[in-house]
């Protein structure tokens, strides 16, 4: 068929594109979004879309900068990824560390590591965030959790994973 | 100018409507990343029902007043004002109370795939979409294509489309389904 204008991306072990839903609560403002995440290495691309699938926000993040597009046009960049997603979403949700949330790894500074009796995790803490996790091999493309939820304070970012693609080692 | 005469019949003819439908988004790499489809039902001006089905269960609902979406899986209901959220949405133009004019610019486009066009470019800057593509076949709505502002297009599919059905009030009415949370005002 033709060549797609830019090739989607490939995957090396480690990395993941995922696509699903998310609800970004605090206190009484809640949105529900369609969210891509694509994990390449060091890089994250971050795509919020509406139900009807318009973009609404465009997020890369690599080691050096934290950049968004939104739907409207604007565009900047923040020093971190918590304010620079306070910008997008209301909410300071620890951008950088999201995708190992995705995947339901402990970082360096998770607490209180829960374990299903598969041997999975279903539970930590990370920087003052609560998360927990559920729905492991509801659909069987997704290795991981499928319902992903971190709480702190008065926000809740709940993740619905509906597709799920891995790097592979070749 | 057969798409411009068939979306002034569509204003002006199809007071409600009840359909099918099929989503499909293509991101601007060529990849399709959504396939969904389900039900859509509307009653001019403004109210509407979108029942997302497949692969997951999401209800969209305007009232009239207020649009409120309802999301299964991540077990929660959203309330906005309408008149915030609605405006110029893809969703006004098929619902709206048929003065597209004030949102949009308006434009045949053409017959192609067996359908007569009509493009829509938003009026406002921030709508947070480039355009939307109409299609009607044989004086009735067939597709719709979205255009965002990142080259990221929704194609929708009507199918089984119904014009004028005897419709429930409660289409348009949004009751919270037992131990749903509701947010928003």
């Amino acid at each position: 068929c033709a060549t797609a204008p830019t090739q989607a991306p490939t995957l090396r072990a480690g990395d993941f594109a995922m696509t699903g839903r998310v609800l970004i609560r605090q206190s009484d403002r809640a949105d529900v979004l369609r969210i891509n995440w694509a994990h390449l290495g060091p890089a994250d691309t971050v795509r919020l879309e509406t139900s009807l699938g318009q973009t609404v926000a465009e997020i890369s993040l690599t080691p050096q900068r934290a950049h968004v597009r939104l739907g409207d046009g604007r565009e900047f960049e923040a020093a971190d990824d918590a304010s620079l997603a306070r910008e997008v979403v209301g909410v300071p949700v620890p951008l950088r560390r999201f995708a190992g949330w995705l995947r339901a790894e402990p970082g360096a500074g998770a607490t209180g590591v829960l374990y299903d009796d598969a041997g999975r995790v279903s539970a930590m803490g990370e920087a003052g965030w609560q998360l927990n996790y559920s729905g492991y091999g509801a659909l069987e493309a997704v290795p991981g959790p499928s319902l992903i939820e971190a709480r702190k304070e008065d926000v809740v970012v709940r993740v619905k994973i509906e597709t799920w693609s891995r790097g592979s080692d070749e | 100018a057969a798409g411009m005469d068939d979306l002034k019949l569509f204003l002006s003819q199809t007071k409600s409507a009840k359909s099918r439908f099929a989503q499909t988004v293509v991101a601007r790499n060529g990849k399709t990343t959504q396939k969904a489809s389900g039900t859509f039902v509307f009653q001019r001006p403004g109210k509407f029902r979108f029942v997302y089905e497949q692969p997951y269960a999401q209800v969209i609902v305007g009232d009239g007043q207020k649009l409120w979406t309802w999301d299964k899986d991540l077990n929660q209901v959203t309330v906005k004002p309408m008149t915030q959220a609605l405006g110029a949405t893809p969703a006004a133009l098929l619902t709206g109370d048929g003065q597209l004019e004030r949102n949009f610019v308006l434009k045949d486009a053409g017959e192609s795939d067996g359908l007569a066009w009509v493009e829509a470019t938003p009026k406002q800057q921030d709508a947070g979409f480039e355009r939307v593509r109409i299609g009607f076949g044989a004086g009735q709505l067939r597709n719709m294509e979205v255009r965002d502002n990142f080259g990221q297009t929704t194609l929708i599919q009507f199918t089984s489309f119904e014009s004028n059905p005897k419709l429930d009030t409660a289409e348009f009415h949004f009751t919270p389904p037992k131990g749903a949370d509701v947010v928003g005002d």
